[in-house]
């Protein structure tokens, strides 16, 4: 198993490599280009003041040279300087990281929580109103945007009936607060549970359904087992397996989900770091977080095959 | 054989809804400028500075600049389908072919040819669109389309491969081959066509998919520019101050991405049952469950 692991992340360093190369061609390549900004931001300087800053920055350079220049300084931990503020992008992303983590975990525990249970009800009681009733949730949560439930959850909950704050993590004077955090963590962790829901429980009620058709549970009725031995004994723990290699696949996706959700409530997390970053042309910010969404894909697949042997003893890797 | 799978989708309720709410949204964009005549971006300045409820006059209401919500409501559907589909188009053509010849050839190719399609799947897509659309700053929704069809046709790649590896062994194939067909013959004659069954399922809910990013896209600022409507950057003009208590200003909108979105995931679903052989036997057996994982752009923006 560890070689398994070792052999994987591997792996993934050429993977790593495409990723970051293409996304610096990308920036170096787009009109306006790195070096424009120094045009906006520092209108004060004199034109020798400027060629001396681009020059050291290494913007006069080509694209490819300033990549392999990233490459370097990646080796020795660091992520270069943000353009904005001149602090290092490590720093800057280590500290907004708390948020998001925040955010995932417990938006992660609360859909688990409410789709599993709702999928194997839905699933053993197949066709009822029950089964009907979920799926057409489910349809509907799918068919919402994130970033428009938030805007109608806001409205509700927090400007009309005042329950929760409408953004932030933090009320002034309030900073360190559990309490406080939790209570702006509320509603961006509901939404972005309310639109994961949708996929755990269908693909929960999917599993259980073929866990319910498989032979061996024909054969623990067939022993006599009572339905709530044979349903929560063998058909759920082998259709626990599925979902829990969705575990992992759906990583990537929850950070994505978490750029929507950090932009519409002002979380100060990653995902509003990044987006800040892009409109105000951060590329060295930008690189690292595109990095580290990289790394959270590969982390996310390895711990879905990880977790797949873990609980079928079936999977071995050799 | 046509006429029994039409019985079967008339069959299902919800395909149907799902049809009704797909063709009613295409008429809306197609005839939006006969049922409103109103124009979706002229300005009224009697009406401009506080948002007007929904009236006789606007059914919909006006938004902050005066101008008609349903006309705006209506051109947002335009571009919501031309997104859509384009980008659907591009993502299934390219996916189909370079599935197809992966399959086709087999092999070293194929094995190399798909690891490629899971290094770009681990690709962080959305951070990747929102920064081409920044850093370019050419919004052309063009430029939009060629970025959503280009960054979402691997999942296809991999359907269309899957499919024609079990058909590459099949005896038609094999008759074609033994008859003198060269491969690009039978690729693009026998292979392509046989697999395309599952494609169209997955091409109706990609549209959706497509149409919900496009309007995040929108939604932030990176998307279709004002003065065009987009269903996203409508929503993105609700969340002024001024906006606050005009709460039709936010309900349109999403509401039309909900229903919207809705209509082609049914309506996949509906499609899916009624292609799917496998379902003949089982009755609303759980063929419907891929609905909810079709491109990994989705779970991003969604």
């Amino acid at each position: 198993m560890t070689a398994f692991i070792v052999r994987r992340l591997a792996g993934a360093i050429p993977l790593l490599f495409l990723v970051t190369l293409i996304s610096y061609a990308l920036m170096g390549l787009s009109p306006g280009g790195p070096a424009s900004i120094l045009g906006q931001q520092a209108r004060g300087l004199t034109p020798a003041l400027r060629a001396h800053f681009i020059a050291s920055l290494g913007l006069d350079k080509p694209w490819y040279v300033q990549y392999f220049f990233w490459l370097g300084s990646l080796l020795h931990g660091s992520l270069g300087f943000s353009f904005v503020d001149n602090r290092p992008v490590t720093d800057k992303i280590l500290e907004r990281l708390p948020v998001t983590l925040e955010l995932l975990c417990l938006s992660l525990l609360l859909t688990l929580a409410v789709a599993i249970p709702i999928g194997v009800k839905a699933a053993t009681s197949r066709g009822s109103w029950f089964d009907h009733i979920s799926s057409a949730i489910a349809f509907a949560a799918y068919a919402t945007p994130i970033f428009w439930l938030g805007i109608v959850l806001v409205d509700i909950f927090a400007i009309h009936l005042r329950w929760f704050p409408t953004s932030g993590i933090a009320s002034l004077g309030h900073e360190g607060d559990v309490l406080d955090r939790l209570k702006h963590l509320v509603l961006p962790v509901v939404t972005l549970s309310i639109v994961s829901f949708a996929s755990w429980m269908r693909y929960q009620r999917g599993s259980m359904i073929e866990a319910m058709t498989a032979p061996f549970v024909r054969t623990a009725r067939a022993k006599g087992l009572s339905e709530r031995i044979v349903v929560y004994r063998h058909a759920l723990r082998n259709a626990l397996i599925p979902t829990v290699t969705l575990l992992g696949l759906t990583l990537p996706g929850l950070v994505g989900g978490a750029y929507f959700i950090e932009f519409v409530f002002s979380l100060p997390g990653m995902g509003l770091l990044g987006i800040d970053s892009v409109f105000s042309r951060d590329y060295p910010t930008v690189m690292g977080i595109t990095l580290l969404s990289a790394i959270l894909v590969v982390i996310g697949n390895l711990l879905a095959d990880v977790l797949y042997a873990v609980v079928d003893p079936r999977i071995r890797y050799e | 054989m046509i006429r029994s799978a039409f019985r079967r989708f008339t069959r299902e309720r919800s395909a149907v809804a799902g049809l009704a709410i797909v063709v009613l949204v295409v008429l809306c964009a197609l005839l939006g400028p006969l049922l409103d005549p109103s124009s979706p971006i002229a300005i009224d300045h009697a009406l401009m500075g506080s948002p007007t409820a929904p009236s006789f006059a606007h059914l919909l209401g006006t938004d902050l600049l005066g101008r008609d919500e349903l006309a705006r409501a209506f051109a947002g559907a335009r571009v919501s389908l031309t997104v859509g589909v384009t980008a659907m188009l591009i993502a299934i053509v390219v996916g189909t072919l370079y599935g197809a010849i992966a399959g086709a050839a087999g092999g070293r190719i194929d094995s190399i040819m798909m690891r490629i399609v899971d290094a770009l799947l681990s690709f962080p897509s959305f951070f990747l669109i929102i920064t081409v659309e920044a850093l370019t700053e050419k919004f052309a929704l063009v430029l939009i389309i060629l970025i959503i069809g280009l960054l979402s046709w691997m999942s296809v790649a991999r359907l269309v491969r899957g499919e024609v590896l079990s058909l590459r062994e099949r005896d038609f194939v094999e008759a074609a081959r033994a008859l003198g067909a060269s491969p690009a013959r039978l690729v693009l004659r026998h292979l392509i066509p046989n697999a395309l069954t599952p494609v169209v399922v997955a091409a109706t809910l990609a549209i959706g998919d497509n149409i919900l990013v496009e309007a995040g896209l929108s939604f932030l600022g990176l998307g279709v520019q004002p003065p065009t409507a987009s269903w996203g950057n409508m929503l993105q003009d609700a969340l002024t101050p001024d906006a606050r208590n005009a709460p039709w200003l936010i309900l349109t909108p999403g509401l039309l991405i909900v229903i919207t979105l809705l209509g082609f995931s049914l309506l996949g679903d509906g499609f899916q049952v009624v292609l799917d052989r496998s379902i003949q036997q089982e009755p609303g057996g759980h063929a419907e469950e891929p609905a909810v994982f079709v491109s990994p752009l989705t779970f991003e923006a969604g």
